[in-house]
């Protein structure tokens, strides 16, 4: 009745392999429908051990008979029987076996004792290495990734080279960011509960700057790829298309940078001040990452159709065109003369270094950063009186605070609560403003500016410029899809309506920041590379466990003081076009990095 | 800018107030949804295969009993029939049936058990009561049987130790009569109440076809239509007794439910049937040969199939024993079973396999400790 088998000593079990023929004795139970039971192991000697392999066939017992060496790793049967694993992991702790290819291998440490952790998840007892959280929160911030827990760490350890590569492998221009980034890594960072966040991005400048005083100039050895032999055209110069120009050169692609103007950079070329960011720097290093991967670069060409810059060999293209057309004021007499955009007059005296006659009395409208710049910069070119109008309120404005005080600082005078309704040409110009009123607040969660009925002034002036934002125009030889407000599609991985264009930036989100549109040239060159049949960017955290956990006295951090920004003082920048902000001390930067709570590793 | 899923990760256990037993699920979760599941298991060893080298091989049977609370009655006759096998006793058949009988008492106590347990997990409290308290007709009869509520304690190498006389015959039959009474008040919930069925239909599946290459058994693989019921082979006296394996193929929660339920039911005609059959005549022989040569024999325990392996040299101590309970091969498709599921599903599916991890756990290196 009972169908068990039972074998006395001498007689042979069923079936006995070698460890060559266990994979495929064990796939032929499974061919039969045989359900894994268990494994049994013995040891039989000092060097050899028994291992049975229990299986149920129909309703009776077969057993897979291997006798093996105790060093000798064993074939997991775990990928023919899933089941097994508990059975191997039990085996291998009970009789020190080893299982290769285990598919859950808990290396010997299945059967806790008094030392093993209480939970997988952390260690309990001993001395705990430094483990990785998946990012810190000023990473999660940060729209291109940067891992700025770590290049903070190298900043503090004095060693700006590797903090310099470490930006880099996220966002390719860590001295220009140093001096233009918005940082909104500063708003993650748990320091800034205290309101005193790291000043994450003075000590990217301090990385940038340090590296070149080490190494002479911005341009690093780089190891390329292997050629792949494919071509990709990148349209425009500013900072996504310098980013997946070096990334895809990175990958061993051929890219080739159309710019239509003089100088690469974008909108960082004709929009950011010299005061903020200077020209020649900027320029070294976006040509320190293009020469690095041997990018080619074509100042001065526009590129209106694309289908013919697409028959001349190119594989794949990325359109970085930017944006750069400004809206318009929507009052009447917006033409007259004397009043300009804000893009006209910063280009005019960023590329083309010319001193536009603006008079001694200037008004800027508009409340963001391009309007704080117009303003400072008219300060700088001698007006006397320079005064800001905002329709909506002080705490609305979308400039970023350190923008603000810094114009103010410089004497900008201030009106807010105040809509333009009518220019008068003539000499001077006479504007008339409506004074306004929050009302219901509007899509953006803002106050909607109403009109007060019979409350006005009218302001004389010698120059306006106008700073209301400003949006992209695709050309239609890009023949690219593009929404209503005029921005071009794109899915995910920023693939165009058309099968080998990717766009980024600006251009595809209207006016953001560099830091985004560095997002967006990684994204789109991890793109282009699988297609053109690479791997892909690598999105992995590098291996940090070389770096020794020191104990953050955490009461200690929040007493210490944030170190300020060093800036000319105001008297001093508005006589010219000097770089506002000053490079930290070294020793201030140690201490600042060291302000860090290393929010990525596991407390 | 990362597409990945943020994954959250919930320890359950090893200390849960759902699972008063030592093991933990690691659930990596996405909002509310389970996207992997990994065990930990190893909390409670206790030594006790290395303990059944180093014993005298009869003392083992009283070893084997205390390796399960709920299952000792079978896990002491697993080892008996096990030495029997090898050493070609053949016990008389009125121990056989008295055999039967008590383990298919085991297997009430058990399910009756469980059934109160799951009621209370998906909380149905007063459930929960009601069963425990019918629970406690079964374990009375153990108590009259050999004086403990729980260790029945009858088993002996070739045979039982104690008869059993008119006057408790009849009181097995009258209690099971009653006992069947008292389910019909409360099986319907678990058969129908909508808010019960809210938490069990179409949780925890387990195809048919995962459900053997996962090497699952007991109610859990015949909850998945595959009649594994290691009784069909007929040991001790159930290839007299004329049943089929309850199957479900609801292959969800619903469907152990069921199984369970069914084999309450099942247990009590079984014990019936066996007292109106039970033969007369001696109820052990005497064991007169050490064990030697190899052998396997399992039991259905009411977790499933039990494994016993053990090879004898011809002396008083064996020289290897493998105990595999069947907690252990029902870990692998529980994790199957709870992947895609809500956080609020986890106790219905981990209670639907019967975990019973004191004593599927019961492995050490002794030479280490020592």
């Amino acid at each position: 009745m009972i169908v068990e088998i039972t074998k006395t000593p001498d007689q042979a079990y069923d079936t006995t392999v070698t460890m060559d023929t266990l994979i495929s004795a064990v796939e032929a139970m499974k061919e039969k429908g045989a359900r894994f039971l268990t494994i049994t192991a013995e040891d039989i000697s000092e060097t050899n051990a028994e291992v049975l392999y229990h299986f149920e066939v129909d309703d009776h017992v077969e057993n897979i008979h291997l006798i093996t060496k105790k060093d000798e790793p064993i074939k997991s049967i775990t990928g023919v029987y899933l089941a097994a694993f508990i059975a191997e992991n039990e085996a291998q702790d009970l009789f020190k076996l080893k299982f290769s290819d285990l598919a859950v291998d808990l290396g010997g440490k299945m059967l806790k004792n008094a030392s093993s952790p209480s939970t997988l998840l952390k260690p309990a007892v001993g001395p705990q290495p430094p483990i990785m959280r998946k990012l810190g929160p000023c990473r999660e911030e940060c729209p291109a990734m940067v891992n700025i827990p770590q290049y903070i760490r190298e900043v503090e350890n004095d060693d700006p080279e590797a903090a310099y590569n470490t930006i880099i492998d996220r966002a390719p221009i860590p001295a220009i960011l140093g001096r233009v980034c918005f940082a909104p890594c500063q708003e993650g960072c748990r320091q800034q509960l205290e309101a005193k966040h790291i000043q994450i991005r003075l000590l990217k400048r301090v990385a940038a700057d340090g590296f070149k005083e080490q190494n002479g100039s911005l341009q690093r050895e780089v190891t390329c790829k292997a050629p792949s032999g494919k071509k990709v055209a990148i349209v425009g110069g500013g900072p996504a298309g310098v980013a997946a120009a070096y990334y895809l050169g990175m990958q061993g692609h051929k890219a080739v940078v159309y710019e239509k103007g003089a100088m690469l950079g974008g909108a960082m070329a004709w929009g950011i001040p010299k005061y903020r960011l200077p020209k020649d720097l900027m320029n070294e290093e976006l040509m320190a990452r293009l020469n690095e991967v041997g990018a080619e670069v074509k100042l001065e060409t526009a590129v209106e159709d694309l289908n013919t810059l697409m028959s001349e060999g190119y594989d794949a293209a990325f359109l970085g065109i930017g944006a750069d057309q400004c809206n318009s004021l929507r009052c009447e007499g917006e033409d007259s003369e004397g009043v300009i955009s804000f893009i006209d007059f910063l280009t005019a005296v960023n590329l083309r270094n010319e001193t536009p006659e603006i008079g001694s009395r200037v008004i800027v409208i508009g409340g963001g950063n391009s309007a704080m710049d117009a303003a400072r910069t008219a300060v700088r070119l001698g007006a006397d009186e320079v005064t800001l109008f905002y329709r909506r309120t002080e705490g609305e404005m979308p400039a970023s605070l350190h923008e603000v005080h810094g114009a103010m600082e410089e004497g900008v005078n201030f009106d807010f609560l105040s809509s333009q309704i009518k220019i008068i040409p003539g000499k001077p110009l006479k504007i008339n403003f409506q004074a306004m009123i929050p009302g219901e607040p509007d899509e953006s969660g803002r106050r909607r500016p109403m009109p007060m009925e019979g409350r006005g002034v009218t302001v004389e002036a010698d120059t306006i410029i106008s700073a209301i934002g400003y949006r992209g125009l695709v050309p239609a030889g890009m023949g690219v899809e593009v929404n209503r407000w005029g921005q071009i599609e794109t899915d995910e991985d920023l693939k165009t309506s058309r099968d080998n264009v990717w766009a980024g930036g600006d251009a595809v989100y209207g006016p953001t920041s560099v830091i985004a549109a560095l997002r967006d040239g990684r994204i789109a060159a991890s793109s282009i590379d699988k297609y053109l049949g690479g791997e892909g960017l690598s999105d992995a955290t590098p291996d940090m466990s070389e770096f020794v956990a020191r104990p953050v006295d955490k009461e200690a951090l929040m007493e210490a003081p944030q170190a300020a920004i060093p800036e000319l003082d105001p008297d001093e920048r508005i006589k010219g076009f000097d770089e506002v902000e000053l490079v930290l001390e070294k020793c201030t930067a140690t201490c600042e990095a060291g302000r860090c709570w290393r929010c990525d590793w596991n407390e | 800018m990362s597409n990945e899923p943020k994954l959250t990760v919930i320890p359950f256990g090893p200390q849960h107030p759902v699972l008063p037993e030592p093991v933990q699920l690691q659930f990596y979760v996405d909002e509310e949804k389970i996207v992997d599941v990994l065990p930990n298991i190893g909390y409670i060893h206790r030594g006790i295969e290395r303990a059944a080298e180093l014993n005298d091989y009869r003392r083992n049977l009283y070893l084997c009993e205390r390796i399960c609370g709920i299952c000792n009655i079978i896990h002491g006759q697993t080892y008996a029939g096990l030495i029997e096998k090898m050493t070609d006793t053949e016990i008389p058949i009125r121990a056989k049936y008295l055999r039967t009988i008590w383990a298919e008492i085991a297997r009430l106590q058990s399910h009756l058990l469980w059934i109160g347990l799951f009621a209370e997990a998906v909380g149905f409290e007063s459930l929960f009561m009601k069963v425990w308290r019918d629970r406690e007709l079964v374990l009375e009869l153990t108590e009259a049987t050999n004086g403990h509520r729980i260790h029945m304690g009858t088993t002996v190498i070739g045979g039982v130790t104690k008869d059993m006389d008119e006057a408790l015959i009849s009181r097995y039959q009258k209690d099971m009569d009653k006992l069947k009474k008292e389910m019909d008040d409360w099986a319907h919930v678990f058969r129908k109440d909508p808010a019960f069925l809210s938490k069990t239909v179409n949780k925890g599946i387990l195809p048919k076809k995962d459900a053997v290459h996962s090497g699952a058994v007991g109610p859990v693989i015949r909850a998945s239509g595959i009649p594994q019921d290691m009784r069909n082979n007929g040991y001790e006296a159930y290839g007299e007794l004329d049943f089929e394996p309850v199957v479900y193929d609801n292959c969800d929660v619903q469907g152990r439910v069921l199984v369970r339920l069914d084999e309450c039911y099942q247990s009590v005609d079984l014990i019936k049937k066996a007292l109106n059959q039970l033969p007369e005549g001696p109820i052990a022989v005497k064991n007169e040969k050490f064990p030697d040569g190899e052998a396997i024999y399992r039991t259905e325990q009411p977790r499933g199939e039990v494994f016993y392996y053990a090879k004898g040299n011809n002396t008083i101590h064996l020289e290897r024993v493998r105990i595999r309970t069947p907690t252990l091969p029902n870990i692998p498709p529980l994790l199957g079973m709870l992947v895609g599921h809500d956080v609020a599903d986890i106790p219905a599916i981990v209670h639907s396999i019967d975990p019973c991890m004191s004593c599927t756990e019961r492995i050490t290196d002794i030479k280490e400790v020592a």
